[in-house]
C-alpha cells in the first residue's frame, strides 16, 4: 500500500493533475453554489469529459467536482438561504442567520474549514479502510455477492425515502431496467423490441444523466422564477485568519466528530450527504454548551452539517471500491467511470489496479488541500454564479446532458434514451419518487440476478447454498433486518397528511 | 393535483407496465425469464400497495411545504414547448449537425423562457456552442453528435 502512495505522489504532483484537480474542484463549486444544481448531476453531466482521459486523471476529475459540489451547496444555503444541494439543508439554519447578523465573511470561512475536516478525515478512512476490507470481500463467492447486493438494495430502499413503497418502486424500475439486453448465461435478448442498440444493454451513465439532469432542468424552467436573479447580501465584517484559528481551536471537537459521523454515514449505503448533513447539525447541537443559539446563528450549527456532509465524500467511496456497491448515486456514477475506463469495482480492484485506486484516494486529500484555498479565498466569487438566471441554466443543462449522453457510444441513441429518462424521471419527482433506488438497481439487479444464478448452477439448484457459511447468514440477516427496519418506519410514521392541489 | 391522485395514476400505469413486461417474459427460457418475471410480478403488488395505501389514510406520507418557502407558479406554456424542441433537438441534430441545431435551439429556448435581451439572446446560443465543442472535441477529444 504504502509503495502505491509514493507512487502516486510524482502524478499527482505533475502540472497536469494539479489543472485537472484545479477545474474539477472549481466546476463543483459553482455547480453545487447554484440552486437546483445537485453533486450528483454535476458528476453526471462532466463525465463525458472523462472520457478520453486518463483512467486515473478521470477519477481525479471526478473526485474533485464531488467534492467541490458537495462545499458549493453551503455557499448558497448561506448567502441566500437556498440550499445549492439537498446536502446543505441544514447549513442554512445557522449560515443565513449568521449573514443576517453582518458574519457573512466568518460563515463562509467556517464551512469551507469544516468542509475541508470533513473531507480530509473521510478520505483517510477511505485509504486505510478500503485495503482491508476488499481483502475480506476476496473470499466471497457467488451466494455473499448475492446478498451483498441485496443488502444495498434493502438498505437503500429503507434509508432514501420516507414512503417505503415508492422506494421499492424505484428500485423495481432500476431492477426491470438492468435486465434490458443480452442475458449474460443464456445469450436470450430480453426487452431489447427488436432494436439492436438495446442489445449490450442500457449504460448506468444514460439513465444517470437521464434521471438527475433532466428533471433538474425542467423544474427549473417550469415556473414563473426562470428570470429570477438572486442578490446575494454582502460580506459584512472580515474575519482575520487568527481570529479563525480561534474558532476552529475553540469548537475542535466538534469538527472532528461530524467529520467522522459523517464517513460512517457514507459508508451505509443509501444514507448520503443530505441525513449527514442533519445528523451532524443534531449531534452538534446536543453536545453545544449553547443549544439555544442553534438555528439563531450559532458556529457549531454550520460546522456540524458542513465536516458531516463533506465526510460522506471519502465514505460513499468505500463500498463501491471494495465491493462494487456504489453508496450513493454519487458513487454510482462513479462506477460508470471505472467501467468505462476498463476497470471493475470490487475486491480484485485494489490487487489488480492497485495504481490507480491509490493515487485516485491520495489525489482526493489534495484536492480538499485545493478546496481550502478556493473556498477560503473564493466563495464570493463562486457565489456569483447564483445570480445567472434559469432561463440560461436550463436550456444549458438539457444541452450538455444530449451531447455529453451522446459521447458514450458515438450514438445519439443512447440521447434519445436519456431524455426518455430524463421524462420519466421527472414524472417520478412529481409523483414523489426518488430516483436513488432506480439508479442503484440497475446496477444492483444484474448483479444480485447474476450471482444467484451462479450460485443455482453451482449448487445444482439447491438452496442452501445461500446460507453456508457465518458470512451468508451475517448478509441475509442485515437484508432482514434493513426491510423490517424501514417496514415498521413506514407503518410507524405520524407524519400528518399534507394534500396540495 | 392532489398525491393521492397522482400516486393512483401512477398505480395504475404500473400495473399496466407490470403486465406488459411479465407478457414479454413468457417468450424467454425459463432460466431468462426468472429474474424479470419476478421483478414484474413484484412491481404488480406494489402498484396494488400503492393503490391501497391511497385509501387508508395512515399510510399516506406526503412531503411538507418547506416554511418560508416562496410559492412558484407552474406555467404549461413555457415548459411544454422546451419538452417539444428538446425531442425536436435530438432528431434534427444528425440531420442538420451540432453547430447548426445547438444555437437555434438555445436561442429558441431562451425565448420561450421570456428572455428579451437581444444581446444575451444571440451571445448565450453562440457562446455556449463554441465554447463545448472547444471542451469537447478540441481539448479532450471526445466526440459531438
Amino acid at each position: 500500500m504504502f509503495q502505491h502512495i509514493v507512487n502516486s505522489l510524482p502524478i499527482i504532483f505533475s502540472i497536469k493533475t494539479i489543472l485537472i484537480m484545479s477545474f474539477g474542484v472549481a466546476a463543483g463549486i459553482g455547480i453545487g453554489a447554484m440552486p437546483g444544481l445537485t453533486a450528483t448531476m454535476g458528476v453526471a453531466l462532466l463525465i463525458p469529459i472523462t472520457f478520453k482521459m486518463s483512467a486515473a486523471s478521470g477519477l481525479i476529475l471526478l473526485g474533485s467536482i464531488y467534492c467541490g459540489a458537495i462545499y458549493g451547496g453551503s455557499i448558497s444555503a448561506i448567502l441566500l438561504k437556498i440550499p445549492g444541494t439537498p446536502s446543505s439543508i441544514a447549513t442554512a439554519y445557522d449560515g443565513y442567520p449568521m449573514v443576517k447578523k453582518g458574519e457573512a465573511d466568518k460563515a463562509l470561512k467556517i464551512a469551507i474549514i469544516a468542509s475541508t475536516f470533513g473531507g480530509l478525515i473521510s478520505v483517510i478512512v477511505l485509504l486505510f479502510l478500503s485495503p482491508p476490507l476488499a481483502n475480506f470481500a476476496l473470499m466471497f463467492g457467488a451466494a455473499e455477492y448475492f446478498w451483498v447486493a441485496m443488502l444495498g438494495l434493502s438498505v437503500i430502499v429503507s434509508l432514501s425515502n420516507s414512503n417505503i413503497i415508492k422506494g421499492l418502486i424505484s428500485a423495481c424500475f432500476g431492477l426491470l431496467v438492468g435486465t434490458v439486453g443480452i442475458d449474460m448465461i443464456t445469450g436470450v435478448p430480453r426487452f431489447t423490441f427488436g432494436n439492436p442498440n438495446l442489445l449490450g444493454g442500457i449504460s448506468v451513465i444514460v439513465l444517470l444523466i437521464g434521471l438527475y439532469s433532466i428533471p433538474q432542468a425542467l423544474e427549473m424552467i417550469e415556473n414563473d422564477k426562470v428570470n429570477v436573479v438572486h442578490q446575494i447580501l454582502q460580506r459584512g465584517k472580515k474575519t482575520s485568519f487568527l481570529e479563525m484559528y480561534r474558532e476552529v481551536k475553540k469548537d475542535i471537537a466538534c469538527y472532528l466528530r461530524s467529520s467522522v459521523l459523517g464517513t460512517i454515514i457514507g459508508i451505509i449505503p443509501g444514507a448520503g450527504g443530505n441525513i449527514a448533513s442533519f445528523m451532524g447539525y443534531e449531534q452538534a447541537k446536543r453536545f453545544s454548551k449553547e443549544p439555544d443559539s442553534f438555528g439563531k446563528g450559532a458556529p457549531e450549527g454550520l460546522v456540524g452539517s458542513e465536516a458531516a456532509n463533506n465526510g460522506v465524500t471519502g465514505g460513499s467511496l468505500v463500498p463501491l471500491l471494495t465491493l462494487g456497491v456504489p453508496g450513493n448515486a454519487v458513487s454510482a456514477v462513479f462506477l460508470g467511470g471505472l467501467i468505462i475506463h476498463g476497470l471493475q469495482p470490487g475486491p480484485r480492484l485494489f490487487a489488480e489496479h492497485g495504481d490507480i485506486v491509490y493515487t485516485f484516494i491520495v489525489s482526493l486529500f489534495f484536492v480538499n488541500i485545493i478546496m481550502l484555498f478556493m473556498g477560503y479565498y473564493g466563495a464570493y466569487i463562486f457565489a456569483k454564479v447564483t445570480k445567472v438566471p434559469n432561463s440560461i441554466v436550463g436550456p444549458l443543462v438539457i444541452v450538455l446532458s444530449i451531447v455529453g449522453s451522446y459521447a458514450i457510444n458515438n450514438n445519439i441513441f443512447d440521447s434519445a434514451m436519456m431524455l426518455l429518462f430524463g421524462f420519466i424521471g421527472y414524472s417520478m419527482k412529481k409523483a414523489g419518487i426518488d430516483p436513488g433506488p432506480a439508479v442503484l438497481g440497475l446496477i444492483l439487479g444484474p448483479m444480485a440476478e447474476e450471482n444467484w444464478r451462479k450460485a443455482m448452477m453451482i449448487s445444482g439448484g439447491s438452496l442452501n447454498i445461500m446460507f453456508e457459511g457465518s458470512i451468508n447468514w451475517l448478509l441475509s440477516g442485515l437484508v432482514i433486518i434493513s426491510l423490517t427496519f424501514g417496514i415498521i418506519s413506514f407503518f410507524k410514521s405520524k407524519v400528518k397528511i399534507d394534500e396540495t392541489d | 393535483m392532489k398525491i393521492t391522485q397522482i400516486d393512483r395514476i401512477t398505480s395504475v400505469i404500473l400495473v399496466f407496465l407490470g403486465t406488459f413486461f411479465y407478457s414479454i417474459t413468457r417468450n424467454y427460457s425459463s432460466s431468462a425469464a426468472a429474474f424479470p418475471k419476478t421483478i414484474s410480478i413484484i412491481t404488480i403488488i406494489l402498484a396494488v400497495l400503492l393503490f391501497l395505501s391511497t385509501l387508508k389514510s395512515k399510510f399516506l406520507v406526503t412531503i411538507k411545504k418547506e416554511e418560508g418557502k416562496e410559492e412558484e407558479k407552474y406555467i404549461f406554456w413555457q415548459f411544454a414547448p422546451i419538452v417539444v424542441m428538446s425531442v425536436f433537438y435530438i432528431y434534427f441534430i444528425s440531420l442538420l449537425g451540432y453547430f447548426i441545431i445547438t444555437p437555434i435551439y438555445i436561442f429558441c429556448s431562451m425565448f420561450v423562457l421570456k428572455v428579451r435581451d437581444l444581446k444575451l439572446l444571440i451571445m448565450v446560443p453562440l457562446f455556449s456552442t463554441v465554447l463545448l465543442f472547444l471542451v469537447f472535441k478540441s481539448f479532450l477529444n471526445v466526440p459531438l453528435p
